[in-house]
């Protein structure tokens, strides 16, 4: 399943006014953050406005979940090397029959502030609670539950509406973030978004809007985690305040630098910079759904343009080398990734591209693109838009705000976009069904061999046959260009050096601080 | 007097009622619909169904706003769509903060532009009366994001006097005195420049224009001190404008503070505004909206009651 950034970005994650005199004032400074040894709190700055909801059981975006994941442990997790569903709260899982999946809990894991043990119960809860509310997860990680219900303490059986291969990835691991019954009857589902009482390494010691005080759990079920006894959120919507407040000593830790920033803080050995190849694209996406008769319609045309397109150069100018060039929808660490550049070089074909378009008998045209208010995505498709231009393709860009956007996206109103997106579930399922589907919420496309090859991976049990039939997907998507993806960008932290434990993720909302320690 | 403060009061209701149903008018009319931009691509039919049987979106316009005005009338602003938290909640966390940052502001416009735009009327087309006009140029022309970078970089990253942020934060809260109220000095300094300006330059014209009066001349040859000629007989006077336009410029820059709180991390009204208009959340642009209004209206108020204290032939 998919999250656009939009809500949890919609003001520039990167630099208000940070031009020039931004970067000067970043690096103007020689002097070494105040350093107290022994220290066990953590600051940590990261983007956007506020923070909201941080109740797995209500919409929230993914700056509530940077939060929401230190609160709670889920179901499982993913081990993003191994490209592996890993044991968390669920011990073991097996699928009797292609309908039903029994789930082990682990036992003797304590909610915190002595609201008892996680049981099935909470499990049965929770998932009852997404259906009876009718929450955003239906629409996404737990469309297919049928029923759910406990069997003893320890064990939770639940019934498939149809065979759903991606479970283990998506229900139980994007889907499967469960809250206390207890503590959710007794305080009320408004009261538990603000603040949650969860199973993770960290409780809730306050919340305001742009601050969130996170206090070590003693309660926690792993021994001797997590390491640091406080840690602290903070909002800071500037990239170039965070790192102002950063080299100040005013935090410790920042999230969403501005890439162009990179080059000199890689010099600084006062910061460590993790910078890993998200699970997120930069991504064109075409409305085929309308206007029959325009040039893009034709599937030469768009090959021309994913030819025209020079992804190292999105990768060199927009992100300053932070991200990674691809052409296909799966990126490294899914199960069915191969490699970045399936298909189109990735500083494109220009007479390649000539070619198609003169193929397809199409000399030029205009058309309108719209993107949202990222600054750096405008600055792309300015970019693209003289790629394009050179094989005789006018786009006519409107920058939109990003309610704007979505609505205009979402509502299939829309001729062709340019956007990117943050994959929030770990499966290929997530990558392709909702944006190839006929039936998929973010889909422009409405092709039924397609269809029937995304309902075929879904509901296949067997991973191999799965992964087999994602590469099919995948080439199809290439072939066709209903969407044409630029790159993955990176997420970035940069942070004391002296911070030790830390390990970066290509979904940074999972990464957990319970490792993380001062040296 | 007092009884034009009741005349005023009984008028806020009704400017309220108008700003009420013109912010819910704007909202509604803009583009981008608040149920697709919260649920995002996360949506299903029953999901947006739900949200928007939770917010009253699926009922006619006029029952929307007549359940949100009876509601507010209990002192209920509703629930942020986006943030799941109170209206009320939220505004009590950053109301506080806007007027603190809107006082800090006004505090350093009125102890910079008093005694300039003073100095600068009695010393007409002297070098601290041009500088006094340079100063407000610069104080018109400077945006206040661009005064902030500069003031950030020489007193922050420079010199090291001043932090950049934590306006807002526990531990500046659970500091000392200066680690609470230092981060307000650059963002104040910013935020004032411009009302500096407005202020340096008013106050300016109208000590010469009440320097220049008869009444001015009579307390000079009665032999009264320079002293008391301009503080009590040319200020005085000279202050009504110029506390009307501070009034006035004081609840202005409770709902303006947006570029300042994005670049100093400030939790005030103006970004959760800000955040809430991007992502349609209308309980809180129509809750904050109202509130802003009110302190705007509060502030028009205060100016005309000083009116009467400044100026006694001023009776209501």
């Amino acid at each position: 399943m998919t999250s656009g950034q939009g809500t949890g970005r919609g003001i520039s994650r990167r630099a208000f006014g940070a031009g020039a005199l931004g970067t000067g004032l970043i690096l103007g400074t020689g002097r070494a953050p105040a350093l107290a040894q022994g220290r066990r709190d953590l600051r940590v700055g990261t983007w956007g406005g506020e923070f909201g909801n941080l109740s797995p059981v209500i919409r929230s975006d993914i700056q509530g979940s940077l939060v929401m994941y230190n609160v709670f442990d889920g179901l499982v997790k993913i081990n993003f090397k191994d490209r592996a569903v890993e044991p968390l709260m669920a011990l073991e899982w097996s699928n009797p029959d292609p309908l039903t999946w029994r789930i082990k809990i682990r036992e003797g894991v304590k909610w915190q502030k002595g609201f008892g043990e996680f049981t099935a119960e909470d499990v049965v809860y929770t998932f009852q609670f997404h259906m009876s509310s009718k929450s955003f997860q239906m629409g996404t990680a737990l469309f297919p539950i049928d029923t759910v219900k406990s069997d003893g303490k320890y064990v939770v059986e639940m019934k498939t509406k149809q065979p759903f291969g991606a479970f283990p990835g998506v229900t139980m691991g994007y889907g499967g973030t469960i809250i206390s019954a207890k503590a959710h009857k007794e305080m009320g589902n408004d009261a538990y978004s603000a603040t949650p009482v969860g199973n993770g390494p960290f409780q809730i010691e306050s919340k305001k809007g742009t601050e969130i005080v996170l206090a070590k759990n003693p309660d926690y079920w792993r021994p001797g985690f997590p390491k640091l006894d406080r840690v602290v959120y903070r909002a800071i919507p500037d990239s170039t305040t965070r790192l102002q407040a950063l080299q100040k000593g005013e935090l410790d830790f920042v999230t969403h630098p501005d890439p162009k920033d990179m080059k000199a803080l890689r010099k600084e050995a006062k910061y460590t910079i993790k910078s890993t190849p998200g699970w997120a694209w930069d991504y064109q996406q075409f409305n085929l759904k309308a206007k029959p008769d325009a040039p893009y319609q034709n599937k030469l045309v768009r090959q021309a343009i994913s030819y025209a397109i020079d992804r190292e150069a999105i990768v060199n100018e927009i992100y300053y080398g932070e991200a990674i060039a691809t052409d296909n929808q799966i990126p490294a660490g899914y199960m069915a990734h191969r490699q970045p550049m399936l298909k189109y070089p990735k500083n494109g074909d220009l007479k390649k591209a000539k070619e198609l378009m003169a193929q397809a008998g199409v000399k030029g045209y205009e058309v309108e693109v719209i993107t949202s208010d990222k600054d750096w995505l405008r600055k792309e498709l300015e970019l693209v838009a003289a790629m394009v231009s050179q094989i005789g393709i006018t786009y006519k860009i409107k920058n939109m705000d990003m309610g704007g956007f979505n609505s205009l996206w979402l509502n299939k109103k829309f001729e062709q976009h340019l956007e990117d997106i943050t994959l929030v579930a770990p499966d290929p399922d997530a990558t392709s069904w909702w944006f190839l589907h006929s039936k998929g919420n973010a889909s422009a496309y409405d092709v039924p061999s397609m269809d029937a090859m995304l309902d075929g991976a879904r509901s296949e049990l067997d991973s191999a046959k799965r992964e087999a039939m994602y590469h099919k997907i995948v080439d199809t998507t290439l072939e066709e260009c209903p969407i044409i993806y630029h790159c993955n960008s990176n997420n970035i932290q940069i942070y004391n050096s002296k911070l030790i434990g830390f390990e970066p993720a290509p979904q940074e909302y999972t990464e957990k601080l319970d490792t993380v320690s001062w040296s | 007097m007092w009884s034009y403060l009741g005349r005023r009061l009984i008028q806020v209701p009704l400017v309220l009622l108008v700003v009420s149903l013109m912010t819910f008018a704007i909202t509604r009319a803009t583009p981008g619909d608040p149920v697709t931009i919260m649920l995002g691509m996360q949506t299903s039919p029953e999901a947006a169904k739900a949200m928007r049987e939770e917010f009253n979106l699926d009922r006619t316009l006029p029952e929307q706003y007549g359940l949100w005005i009876g509601k507010v009338l209990t002192g209920d602003l509703g629930r942020s769509m986006r943030l799941n938290d109170p209206v009320t909640t939220l505004i009590a966390e950053r109301l506080p903060i806007s007027l603190q940052l809107a006082f800090a502001g006004m505090l350093f416009a009125l102890v910079v532009s008093i005694p300039l735009g003073v100095i600068a009327a009695l010393r007409r087309n002297s070098w601290i009366d041009y500088f006094c006009t340079g100063y407000t140029v610069m104080g018109f022309a400077l945006p206040n994001f661009g005064l902030a970078l500069i003031l950030i970089y020489v007193f922050s990253i420079k010199l090291d006097w001043l932090p950049i942020t934590g306006i807002g934060s526990s531990e500046a809260e659970q500091g000392g005195l200066w680690k609470h109220y230092s981060p307000f000095i650059i963002p104040a300094v910013a935020l004032g420049s411009l009302q500096t300006a407005m202020l340096t330059r008013l106050l300016r014209s109208s000590m010469i224009d009440v320097l220049s009066q008869d009444y001015m001349r009579t307390a000079r040859a009665k032999g009264l001190l320079p002293s008391t000629i301009v503080i009590v007989h040319a200020l005085k006077n000279a202050m009504i404008p110029f506390v009307t336009m501070a009034a006035v410029q004081f609840g202005y820059m409770i709902g303006v503070q947006v570029t300042i709180e994005y670049i100093f991390a400030v939790p005030g009204m103006g970004s959760a505004v800000l955040n809430a208009v991007v992502n349609r959340d209308f309980p809180v642009i129509q809750g904050f909206t109202l509130v802003i209004a009110v302190f705007f209206l509060l502030m028009n108020i205060l100016a005309d009651m000083m009116y009467a204290l400044l100026d006694p032939r001023i009776r209501y």
